[in-house]
């Protein structure tokens, strides 16, 4: 016999490898299996978070601290407040900057629906390159996200007719955040005349001055809400909380999640239950060999532990591929976000991971301490 | 001097109706080696059993090392005072003979190379240093008993069960496990407590217990 190198390191970890690859298709279809539920879920969550931040980030671009809207509204793109209430923002302490915008959905020739953005001129998104010179819209002038482009077959020096105006495209615009890429950009006076809203806007976004405490936040959004019972008063987290379609995918991915996660356990507890079952006589002989109940159900934990993080990596590697083609199917229907993996998303796997371990092995360490050495070696 | 093994009066009865062992009463004093002879049936391996801790007893008192059974942690008690020899041996059939004796190892060393080291010297002791790595499986009977035996006495209890070791066993192989028994009784002066039918391993022991029909008929 060669006395080798790795003969003599027989510890728990090659004890654990040794019995998972007795069964290797039993672990493969388990790790698979739960691969995939935890792939799925994270795709779900990955993709509503995704929309959330990148939609975060573009108000963070903006500058965007709070949203005035339309009290009592529950779709905020049909709220309607006066323009002039501008002057009033203006004179609150701590209110840094205002910007007006109107929203409001009209029909192509085409019979397609598509978000017209208005905004006031000065501000920086309504300005294009008009040969080597950055200047602002004119009247009848109109902007495009690149998705309402090739969702609309419309590219710039083309015109359409809104509401029986004609209207040309000027050039492409640079979305920052999931809705902008679909919609077209006008100047906020031609949509209010296009849309008879002369005078009234969808939203007032509100810059702070930097460094505000959360007691002066509050003050401020109590001033603007005393101005008129009609105004509410909305954070961006609040309003993306809001949305209809972050809420939607939120609220599908924690069910995913939930059942999923639920799955995974049943899984790898079926599985665990049934290797324990085979196994009974074999650890029932360490159990008579000395070992403790405690030694041998940390080795059913363990063995339970090493399968689900296997299954957890690769579920990652899963989750990561479906968000991505989750993202991009999206993208086809004028919604565009960015892919968006953190930190938090590790943790969140690698906690997965430990409560799926944890409550999977639940049942098959019940049934280890229940196995009656004696009966267990008879059979 | 205190006994290793004492009972008194034990009964083991089977839902009421069987009744393996009918008021048992016998001592076995540390270093003795026991031989427990009877037919089939006649309660040799109850005994056995209650011994080890693996049964409990339908009434009587059961005292080893010192203490009621019922006193000792069953895990201390398994790995410090009883190693057990079983007929079928139950070695862990995908595992190499080395691997089978460190296992028993795990729970009082923690480092596996003395696991292994330790491993090694005792089937070098019972002639298998060349069969170290072979699986259970490609051993012969005579092999695997004597891999299961160093496996029982790896963590050196103080007491060791056996129960029919030789039954399933051809002669030779029979003979060479009883002279690896008798060598390691005599150089540790352990106490040995033998169920078997076979003469050859009763002439291997110092007293010779005949139990029938449960009941201890000559001690």
């Amino acid at each position: 016999m060669k006395r080798g190198v790795s003969v003599d390191r027989y510890g728990v970890a090659t004890l654990i490898v040794d019995n998972i690859k007795r069964r290797p298709l039993r672990a493969v279809i388990a790790v698979l299996s739960i691969a995939v539920a935890l792939g799925g879920a994270m795709t779900m969550v990955g993709t509503s978070e995704s929309i959330e931040r990148t939609l975060e980030k573009g108000y963070a671009s903006r500058r965007v601290d709070l949203m005035v809207m339309q009290a009592g509204k529950s779709n905020p793109m049909t709220s309607r407040i006066s323009e002039a209430l501008v002057d009033d923002l203006e004179r609150i302490e701590g209110i840094l900057g205002i910007q007006a915008l109107l929203v409001d959905s009209l029909l192509l020739e085409s019979d397609h629906s598509v978000f017209v953005y208005g905004w006031p001129p000065g501000y920086p998104e309504t300005r294009y390159r008009k040969g080597t010179d950055s200047v602002e819209l004119e009247h009848g002038q109109l902007l495009i996200g690149h998705t309402a482009s090739s969702l609309n077959q419309l590219m710039p020096g083309d015109e359409i007719e809104l509401n029986f105006g004609k209207y040309k495209i000027v050039d492409f615009f640079e979305a920052g955040n999931v809705f902008e890429s679909g919609v077209l950009f006008m100047r906020l006076d031609d949509l209010q005349k296009l849309t008879s809203s002369l005078g009234r806007v969808t939203f007032f976004f509100v810059e702070l001055e930097p460094g505000l405490k959360e007691q002066s936040r509050r003050r401020i959004i109590g001033d603007i809400e005393a101005l008129s019972p009609v105004l509410k008063v909305v954070t961006t987290e609040e309003f993306l909380n809001q949305n209809q379609l972050t809420a939607a995918v939120r609220g599908l991915g924690r069910v995913i999640l939930f059942t999923n996660a639920l799955l995974s356990i049943l899984i790898i507890s079926t599985i665990m239950v049934l290797t324990v079952s085979e196994r009974r006589k074999e650890l029932a002989i360490l159990r008579a060999m000395g070992w403790s109940a405690i030694r041998v159900s940390t080795l059913v934990i363990l063995e339970t532990s090493v399968l689900s993080a296997t299954a957890a990596v690769l579920g990652g590697v899963v989750g990561w591929v479906g968000l991505e083609i989750a993202l991009a199917h999206l993208q086809t229907m004028g919604i565009f976000s960015r892919s968006i993996l953190t930190v938090e998303h590790l943790l969140w796997l690698s906690a997965s991971a430990v409560a799926i371990a944890t409550l999977g092995a639940a049942l098959p360490v019940y049934y280890t301490l229940n196995i009656s050495v004696n009966e267990a070696l008879r059979e | 001097m205190r006994p290793l093994v004492d009972l008194q009066n034990v009964c083991r009865t089977f839902g009421g109706v069987i009744t393996a062992l009918d008021d048992v009463s016998l001592s076995v004093s540390e270093g003795e080696t026991i031989a427990l002879l009877g037919p089939s049936g006649s309660g040799k391996s109850t005994l056995l059993s209650l011994i080890a801790g693996f049964e409990t007893a339908s009434s009587g008192t059961l005292t080893v090392a010192g203490k009621s059974i019922h006193d000792w942690h069953p895990d201390e008690f398994r790995l410090r005072i009883v190693g057990f020899l079983f007929q079928q041996f139950h070695l862990l059939e995908h595992l190499s003979a080395v691997r089978n004796v460190e296992l028993s190892l795990f729970p009082t060393c923690r480092q596996p190379r003395q696991r292994f080291l330790k491993s090694r010297q005792l089937l070098e002791d019972v002639g298998l240093g060349e069969r170290l790595l072979v699986q259970a499986t490609d051993l012969s009977g005579g092999e695997r008993q004597r891999v299961a035996f160093c496996r029982s006495i790896a963590n050196q209890p103080r007491l060791l069960l056996a129960d029919e070791p030789t039954g399933n066993l051809d002669r030779a192989s029979s003979q060479r496990l009883l002279s690896t028994l008798s060598d390691h009784m005599l150089r540790h002066q352990s106490t040995l407590i033998v169920a078997t039918h076979d003469d050859d391993v009763a002439r291997i022991c110092s007293r010779v217990i005949r139990l029938q029909d449960g009941k201890v008929v000559d001690s």
